[in-house]
């Protein structure tokens, strides 16, 4: 009596198990642990229609954040990028490291680097004009803007 | 003898103890769950920045212009031949950073034609302004470029409703203007 009682409590976790390591590999696969600057939840980004979906062809992208105020969020936050003159220094670094690192990498060519601005809706076309101003005196050929697409907000 | 083992003979259980392993596996997939990033419904508008030493010609030879200060932005008259005809469309903004008023300016006009009334509602305005360049499309300028000028303290999300009106509206090549204040501080240095 006492054995069939055990033979029926005894749950089998095996096929619980399974499913659980397959749901972690899941998880593994997707997880994006670079997402300080490139998916920063601070940034209320604004709405707009006719955003071109993300390409992956750029080689190098340079993440900028801009709040709501106008500031400079993300992991430049704790740099004194609080001039013009500062923030392309800083990118100009940027880009040479970049461009060096690429030549370790026995990359012939220029490199293709994108300013990818994502800037909050509430922050002013003034700013997000500084921002592109310093860019362009960094030497930066190309930049996109982030957006929400319109259909999804 | 199989046959009594089964049937529950005494000894040792050798079984595996899966306890320990799946409350790690719950804890693990805890994690995950937590920082897991849904797909985005992020898009960007791509743009260019054409090389401030020579903002006025899209060209590939070498930059051998000696390294000065150049001002970030260039007088109407040295932009390309097709900005100067694009057709503008002037977005004022009032105190707070909200879109006040919308202006349109052809190439055959002197100055900007109001579109909408000072402090219209956005959304209003904004249809009014897509239907207007809808309505330039109709007469034949649907090929022509289009500048964005909004004011330095106009909020980015009113600047991309504009943006997404002209998209709306049919026009393909959309540039972003420097605002007026910078223009001004410029012309006056």
């Amino acid at each position: 009596m006492s054995a069939s009682v055990d033979e029926a409590t005894d749950v089998n976790l095996t096929p619980l198990l399974d499913l659980i390591l397959q749901l972690i590999m899941f998880f593994m696969i997707t997880i994006n642990f670079v997402r300080v600057d490139r998916f920063d939840d601070s940034i209320k980004l604004p709405l707009a229609s006719h955003g071109v979906p993300i390409d992956e062809k750029a080689e190098e992208w340079i993440f900028l954040n801009l709040d709501a105020k106008g500031n400079l969020v993300g992991t430049v936050s704790t740099l004194a990028l609080d001039t013009p003159e500062r923030l392309k220094l800083h990118l100009i670094n940027e880009k040479e490291s970049i461009e060096r690192s690429s030549k370790y990498a026995t990359k012939k060519g220029e490199v293709k680097i994108v300013v990818i601005l994502r800037a909050d809706k509430n922050c002013t076309y003034q700013r997000m004009w500084d921002v592109l101003n310093s860019c362009q005196r960094a030497g930066f050929k190309h930049w996109q803007l982030r957006v929400i697409d319109q259909r999804a907000g | 003898m199989r046959r009594r083992e089964r049937e529950g003979a005494p000894g040792v259980q050798l079984g595996l103890i899966v306890t320990p392993m799946l409350d790690m596996s719950f804890q693990i997939l805890a994690f995950f769950i937590a920082t897991y990033q849904p797909p985005l419904m992020e898009r960007h508008i791509p743009g260019s920045l054409v090389p401030p030493e020579n903002p006025a010609v899209k060209s590939n030879q070498p930059n051998n212009l000696p390294n000065v200060e150049i001002p970030p932005s260039v007088k109407e008259e040295d932009l390309l031949p097709q900005l100067q005809e694009a057709i503008l469309i002037k977005a004022m903004a009032d105190r707070d950073g909200n879109l006040r008023q919308l202006f349109l300016k052809t190439a055959l006009e002197t100055e900007p034609q109001k579109v909408t009334e000072p402090d219209d509602a956005p959304d209003k305005a904004v249809a009014q302004l897509e239907k207007s360049l809808a309505e330039m499309i109709k007469k034949g300028s649907s090929k022509a470029d289009l500048k964005l000028a909004a004011d330095g303290e106009l909020k980015q999300q009113y600047v991309m409703m504009v943006y997404s009106a002209a998209k709306r509206a049919g026009y393909v090549n959309i540039h972003f203007v420097p605002p007026p204040v910078l223009s001004t501080k410029l012309k006056g240095s």
